[in-house]
């Protein structure tokens, strides 16, 4: 009970460094019965090699969609319209499916969020981790087996001889989310996208997840993209956080200057908004409002209808970014200042 | 029970030595069925007008406790009062007045409304259903229930589908409210909300329960939200109540191993606070298959011989600090 979940917050070094995944101006569309729809409006991401990217915000703020676009993964009805995704300066989006299959659960992996619809009820847990040994590494069927049972037992699964021969019913929410871990760094990715990978979990199973996670990430050097609604996960397991609202990046900090001094209007609301286990408030301060449907989306400012200090230059026009710092920018036309 | 002291507020409700078991599959094509303790001997008393927080992992019995005071489900044994009468006694007619009084706001409100009725039909639901007053006065009674849940009045003509997922929520709480019950089970109610949203809907609860007098018995698994809306917090684990006490006893001076762990498992939004917190290993145990002694024991740090053999006895430990560790002192 006495081990720290996660290391103390990495420096924000490498910052000037080449980053490993790079998103630039992404959109994506899809099209409805209704027409189409910009759910992703020029987002632009970057995540530098070996530290935690933490993407967060609230349903339909377009977070997973973005991560889904740069894999390749969307839907039958979504789009890409522009911009371009560079992963160890290939561009992703020019790539041809093979090669993307070939890049998919190798260089990169993703882990969703309920992992007892991702894993196949009627394959063994095993079977389906030596899978991705068989494709992506070529290893016979006993050698990925044997390979199976050390990434079994690395995600922490006890008795993971025995276990490798069962079935996803007869393993719990928490053991299911760590075997579809072991599936995703099989073959030791670089990047490791976790979609919300603890949501459906209890916030006891939640810190063992966040804690292998973390563990992981130093032993095999990858980075990580953590999806996620929740602050408090953020606060603990992110190095650098982008936050989205309505389909747009409006804040990018390292994780201690976002929750210092945040200068987006929506992130600090949303700070205030958290109900906070170490402290008792009278009254939560809520944003009024809900965030708009995609839909809905306006060129100008998108949280204007929900912000306190927005003025007349609000409207009509995007809020361009302004780079504050190395690795922090804002968009916003009345940030709040930095003291 | 002993004469009843002044300055104890009423009993809403009041569930004695409840127990409550599901049957699981044959252990053999022949063999006995498996029973799982769902419920394992709870005790707890509802003051009216108070908001007691029920939190623990799933699985550890939390919403059958809301379904059993609900009586959508008998208890296998013991007795649960609600306003004085014995619920799993009384007849239909009668138990066809109580039922009014009770309100259930659940997790996900999509799947709690109607799809093919409008909004302002099901609100007014609860009434016709009721026979309350004439049509003009139940409609008037929906448009005064709109208001104190901040819907715009347009909404009335709209399906479930056609808003937000807080509107929706505040749609079942106007519905849930309109016959003017006295107790509201929220069982995870604000789980599924976006935190911004979820501000507004817990500070609309905490309104509507100093306007109107409710009661609220408010099951969650989120201890930050709990602290912000409970006067007191029951921690369940395998079906039994471990620990219970004022909100700000409990969250400041947990006695339980368990409510520490999992008050510490929750992420705190502060960087800075990393290191200070601490995991607890493994998973719930089977409720087909539970732990001797202490359920806890085989998660808990502290656990010694004695844990593993003896059911520990839910005790008073501080004044309105009730617990069941063996150990709980000697942890202070």
């Amino acid at each position: 009970m006495n081990k720290p979940v996660i290391s103390d917050v990495s420096e924000p070094n490498g910052l000037h460094q080449k980053p490993l995944l790079e998103v630039r101006d992404l959109s994506v569309v899809f099209d409805t019965p209704e027409g189409t729809v910009e759910v992703v409006d020029s987002v632009s991401l970057k995540v530098q090699p070996g530290r935690t990217l933490g993407l967060v915000g609230e349903s339909g703020s377009g977070k997973s969609v973005t991560c889904l676009a740069t894999l390749g993964l969307l839907a039958a009805r979504g789009r890409v319209t522009g911009g371009e995704v560079l992963f160890n300066d290939r561009d992703l989006l020019s790539i041809s499916e093979a090669e993307m299959s070939k890049l998919r659960g190798c260089e990169v992996a993703m882990v969703f969020q309920d992992p007892m619809v991702s894993l196949n009820p009627v394959r063994s847990i095993g079977w389906q981790i030596s899978e991705s040994l068989i494709l992506h590494q070529g290893l016979s069927r006993d050698a990925a087996a044997k390979r199976t049972i050390g990434l079994l037992d690395m995600v922490g699964i006890p008795n993971a001889k025995n276990r490798s021969d069962e079935y996803p019913h007869q393993f719990s929410g928490g053991m299911s989310q760590r075997a579809m871990i072991a599936m995703a760094i099989a073959c030791q990715p670089k990047l490791l996208i976790a979609d919300e990978p603890t949501t459906a979990l209890d916030v006891t199973i939640q810190a063992q997840i966040l804690e292998l996670l973390s563990d992981l990430k130093k032993e095999l050097n990858m980075a990580l993209i953590l999806i996620t609604h929740d602050l408090g996960v953020i606060a603990e397991a992110a190095d650098d956080v982008a936050v989205m609202y309505a389909g747009r990046v409006v804040e990018e900090a390292p994780v201690l200057e976002l929750f210092d001094a945040p200068l987006h209007h929506y992130t600090l609301g949303l700070l205030n908004s958290l109900p906070r286990v170490d402290r008792k408030v009278d009254r939560l301060s809520a944003i009024e409002g809900a965030a708009p449907p995609p839909q809905e989306f306006v060129t100008g400012c998108r949280f204007e209808a929900r912000c306190g200090s927005c003025g007349d230059a609000c409207s009509g026009i995007r809020p361009d970014f302004t780079e504050v710092s190395p690795g922090r920018r804002v968009a916003c036309m009345h940030p709040m200042s930095i003291s | 029970m002993t004469a009843p002291e002044t300055r104890e507020p009423e009993i809403l409700v009041q569930m004695r030595d409840v127990v409550r078991h599901f049957v699981g599959p044959r252990t053999s094509f022949f063999g006995p069925r498996k029973v799982a303790h769902a419920v394992n001997g709870v005790s707890l008393k509802l003051h009216a007008g108070e908001t007691l927080g029920l939190v623990g992992e799933s699985g550890c019995g939390k919403s059958t406790i809301g379904q059993l005071i609900l009586n959508l489900m008998p208890p296998t044994s013991g007795s649960i009062t609600f306003m004085g009468q014995d619920i799993t006694k009384v007849d239909k007619g009668e138990w066809r007045r109580l039922r009014s009084e009770m309100q259930l706001v659940f997790q996900n409100p999509l799947g709690a409304l109607n799809p093919r009725l409008t909004i302002g039909a099901q609100s007014r639901e609860p009434l016709d259903i009721h026979d309350v007053g004439d049509v003009d006065g139940r409609d008037a009674k929906v448009l005064e229930m709109f208001e104190a849940v901040s819907l715009p009045v347009h909404l009335l003509d709209r399906y479930p589908h056609q808003l937000s997922g807080g509107q929706q929520q505040r749609v079942v709480i106007a519905r849930a409210l309109i016959n003017s019950p006295k107790l509201v089970v929220c069982d995870e109610s604000v789980s599924a909300l976006d935190v911004s949203v979820q501000a507004q809907v817990v500070n609309l609860l905490a309104d509507l329960q100093k306007k109107l007098g409710l009661t609220y018995l408010f099951i969650t698994h989120d201890f930050s939200v709990v602290r912000h809306i409970s006067s007191r917090i029951a921690v369940m684990y395998l079906g039994r109540i471990v620990e219970l006490a004022d909100t700000e006893v409990l969250l400041e001076n947990p006695m339980h191993p368990y409510t520490r762990a999992l008050i510490s498992a929750v992420p705190v939004p502060d960087p800075r606070a990393r290191a200070s917190r601490a995991t607890i290993k493994g998973e719930p145990p089977n409720p087909f298959n539970p732990p001797s002694g202490c359920a806890f024991h085989a998660r808990c740090p502290h656990a010694d011989a004695k844990c593993r053999s003896q059911l520990p006895e839910f005790r008073q430990i501080g004044e309105k600090h009730m617990v069941a560790c063996h150990h709980a002192e000697a942890l202070a």
